[in-house]
């Protein structure tokens, strides 16, 4: 196991040197039990975060204009080039989970999406695939969110992975999370963005970037008979995504996931590599300590990222 | 109407008629839009749903200019909606002329028994009104519109369209029996034609060949009456196979004066003897009508239809199966009822939610041609009524915190307490099945939404 782990480790360092440009913050956390598991038993799966960007570090983007957002934050991470190379194959996963219309402020902002899908091809990404699995029937998700209309105007293709064939068996070597059908978008993505809206959740108070990631999963009902918490924990220091882009422009803080509900603008955009400290500043955002959000500190005990605020620079843009 | 000029128009017109038909259906999808609007106005041309909106709303649609623009048609013209418009009388037609050329010899036959069967269409006609005045759209799903849209909504799907390919067949070997005889549009629009203006004549010197009377695919062309019958669809067939050039297409009034009207050979015996027949005939209609009328209007089995829908026994009777409301679900929560379920329940539209839930978009209502799907709004949808079981539900057992049911229910009818377990608000309840849908326990949810 220790050789193995030992090139794996190279492997990823390796990786990291040649990412361009962005020195190659290649930080401890990556040597944590979970992650290796999915590097070794997974071979199709389980890049994980290559460090393009610096970890320690959340983006954080103040304003109003989609476009000016966008790209004030990947400006501010290091440039977008870094992330998305020529012909890399995108994946960004929204939510588009619920038949809601943009200004009802229970999906993500399909406008932020489109600037992030039209930086990407600007980047030279092959592929733009924007993902989720919706509630409600894909066509009625996909146009009332405005993500369908918004991503393909941008260039590029929205759609719901809503069928098994979407999905392929994966072992997440978890404590409850064990064989999973996990998307097979994601695992063959060359760059895998999250990118969750921040807002309210009857059932775990927020939904933030680790509640966004079971849009991934086949069977959600599962995690809801099992434990919750948990179970998101788990998916979270399985497959962490290259970069979490938490909308925080608007959202419902009551009646979530699926709304109607009151509705308060922060205005801002939160860019980071690490998803738990993404997670853990939005949870700030709403006045609620890090901790409080149960599914948080649990990915964080498993590795998945930085719990304590202080120990991150936050960079207002 | 002259000529091959004439018959090309028609064959244009009817391929259109098909086509387009066929690529509305199919690309009738959410949010329905222009396509909707376009087999909406289609479908209106059938006086038959005029009718059928009367009998239900009991008010008079918009849209009524629609169907009287095709009566005002057969007014004066005859049955030209049938042979010239009708997407489905276009399809039997083609079908006819293949049959025709397959069996050559039958030709003589054919005429016979579309001549034999004709006469009982108006019976059939009476059985159509009283089924329909007691209240049944069976009648309305047998006009072409309803008919074809359930087919084509069939083969869509994935099934196979047993009713047209029995149609067709029929056709191969009994002409357009079905638009002459059977079609309810058409029978009623026989009736009216019979008051035309316009019409074929023999008006030159006839050989009495009767090439025409085979030609004919409704049996409407006879040498005996000189004047084409009123179910003669103005396709012009006759006209153009008369090697004499006899037949021409004429002003019908005053129609007398015609040597070869049929003569009043029989005296007032025959007369009398005529009426009996008739009226044997008619009680026969009611008889065959009341025993319809009770196999389609029988009470239904509770099942969850689309939202807005006419309550139970309604629905049934207005629906026309149509299968529009199916092809446009994005979820593909509607499904038609199979033929198990009785012919009252059909290819109606019912959800099964542990299969699909419905996602309350609300196309069904715009798609519907008929009404059978009223336009309510979303808050005041009762499709049916969830009910919790708390002995199997995790949350309330097991402690677990599921709460699923609350976190998709679209309407917020389900509350958790400070344990998320959950409870519903059966005021707010839409019953559109999103929580027995997503219950994650096994085998039936825990939550489970009941028929209104």
């Amino acid at each position: 196991m220790e050789r193995r782990q030992f090139i794996s480790g190279l492997g990823y360092g390796l990786l990291s040197l040649g990412l361009a440009g962005c020195g190659l913050r290649f930080s401890g956390k990556s040597a944590d039990p979970e992650e290796k598991r999915g590097a070794t038993d997974n071979k199709q799966t389980a890049a994980p975060a290559a460090g393009v960007y610096d970890r320690g570090k959340l983006i954080v983007a103040e304003g109003t204009d989609p476009n000016s957002l966008i790209e004030k934050g990947f400006k501010a991470l290091g440039g977008i080039a870094a992330l998305v190379r020529s012909g890399a194959t995108v994946v960004i996963k929204p939510n588009f989970s619920v038949p809601r219309k943009p200004e009802e402020a229970a999906t993500t902002n399909p406008l932020l999406v489109a600037a992030v899908v039209k930086q990407c091809l600007a980047a030279g990404a092959k592929t733009v695939k924007v993902i989720d699995y919706p509630f409600s029937s894909p066509p009625v998700c996909l146009v009332n969110s405005g993500i369908k209309a918004a991503v393909e105007a941008a260039g590029g293709r929205a759609f719901a992975i809503n069928a098994p064939n979407f999905y392929t068996q994966v072992d997440m070597g978890g404590k409850i999370l064990k064989d999973v059908l996990f998307s097979k978008d994601v695992l063959e993505a060359d760059v895998f963005i999250n990118f969750p809206i921040l807002k309210h959740h009857n059932a775990t108070k927020l939904t933030l970037g680790l509640k966004n990631m079971m849009g991934l999963v086949w069977d959600r009902g599962y995690f809801h008979r099992t434990d919750l918490l948990q179970g998101i924990a788990e998916l979270a220091a399985f497959r962490r995504p290259h970069l979490t882009i938490l909308d925080a422009t608007k959202g419902i803080t009551g009646n979530g996931p699926v709304g109607p509900g009151p509705i308060r603008a922060w205005n801002q955009v939160v860019f980071g590599v690490d998803p738990v400290a993404v997670d853990a500043y939005g949870a700030t955002l709403f006045g609620l300590k890090p901790a409080e959000i149960g599914y948080v500190p649990l990915a964080a005990q498993l590795g998945a990222g930085e719990l304590e605020l202080q120990k991150l620079t936050v960079v207002k843009v | 109407m002259r000529s091959k000029q004439g018959s090309s128009w028609r064959y244009m017109l009817q391929l259109i008629s098909v086509v387009a038909f066929v690529m509305l259906l199919a690309s009738l999808s959410y949010p329905p839009g222009r396509e909707n609007w376009l087999l909406q106005w289609a479908s209106r041309l059938d006086p038959w749903l005029l009718l059928s909106q009367l009998r239900w709303q009991q008010a008079v649609p918009a849209w009524v200019w629609l169907p009287l623009l095709t009566v005002t048609a057969t007014l004066l013209w005859g049955r030209v909606f049938c042979g010239w418009l009708c997407p489905l009388g276009a399809m039997l037609m083609w079908t006819d002329k293949i049959g025709k050329a397959a069996f050559k010899n039958m030709s003589p036959v054919r005429v016979q028994i579309l001549r034999t069967v004709q006469p009982i269409r108006y019976y059939w006609l009476l059985v159509l009104l009283i089924v329909f005045a007691l209240g049944s759209n069976w009648v309305i799903f047998l006009t072409p519109f309803a008919l074809f849209s359930h087919e084509l909504a069939r083969v869509l799907q994935g099934y196979m369209p047993w009713l047209l390919i029995g149609i067709m067949a029929g056709t191969l070997l009994f002409s357009r029996l079905w638009c002459s005889v059977l079609c309810p549009t058409g029978v009623l629009l026989s009736l009216a034609a019979r008051l035309r203006l316009f019409g074929y004549r023999i008006a030159g010197n006839c050989v009495y060949c009767e090439q025409c009377a085979s030609a004919c695919s409704v049996g409407a062309a006879s040498v005996d009456t000189a004047v084409a019958q009123a179910g003669c669809l103005a396709c012009g067939d006759c006209h153009r196979v008369c090697p004499a050039k006899a037949i021409s297409w004429q002003h019908r009034w005053p129609s007398g004066k015609d040597s070869r009207l049929v003569p009043a050979d029989g005296g007032a015996a025959a007369k009398r003897q005529g009426s009996r027949r008739q009226f044997l005939k008619a009680a026969g209609a009611v008889a065959l009508a009341a025993a319809f009328w009770e196999k389609t209007v029988g009470a239904a089995e509770p099942v969850l239809r689309p939202p807005g829908s006419l309550p139970a026994p309604d629905f049934t009777a207005v629906c026309n199966r149509c299968g529009r409301c199916i092809q446009v679900c994005p979820g593909k929560a509607l499904q038609p009822m199979p033929i198990t379920d009785g012919l009252t329940n059909f290819a109606t539209p019912y959800i099964i939610p542990r299969q699909s839930r419905c996602d309350l978009c609300l196309s069904c209502q715009e798609v519907c041609p008929t009404g059978a799907i009223v336009q309510v709004p979303l808050d005041k949808v009762r499709m049916g009524r969830a009910i919790l079981d708390k002995s199997r539900c995790i949350a309330w057992e097991e402690n677990k915190l599921c709460f699923i049911c609350g976190e998709q229910c679209p309407v917020l009818a389900i509350t958790g307490d400070e344990y998320h377990r959950p409870t519903i608000l059966l005021d707010k309840c839409a019953g559109c099945g999103s929580c027995e849908n997503a219950c994650p326990v096994a085998g039936e949810a825990a939550i489970r939404v009941l028929p209104q």
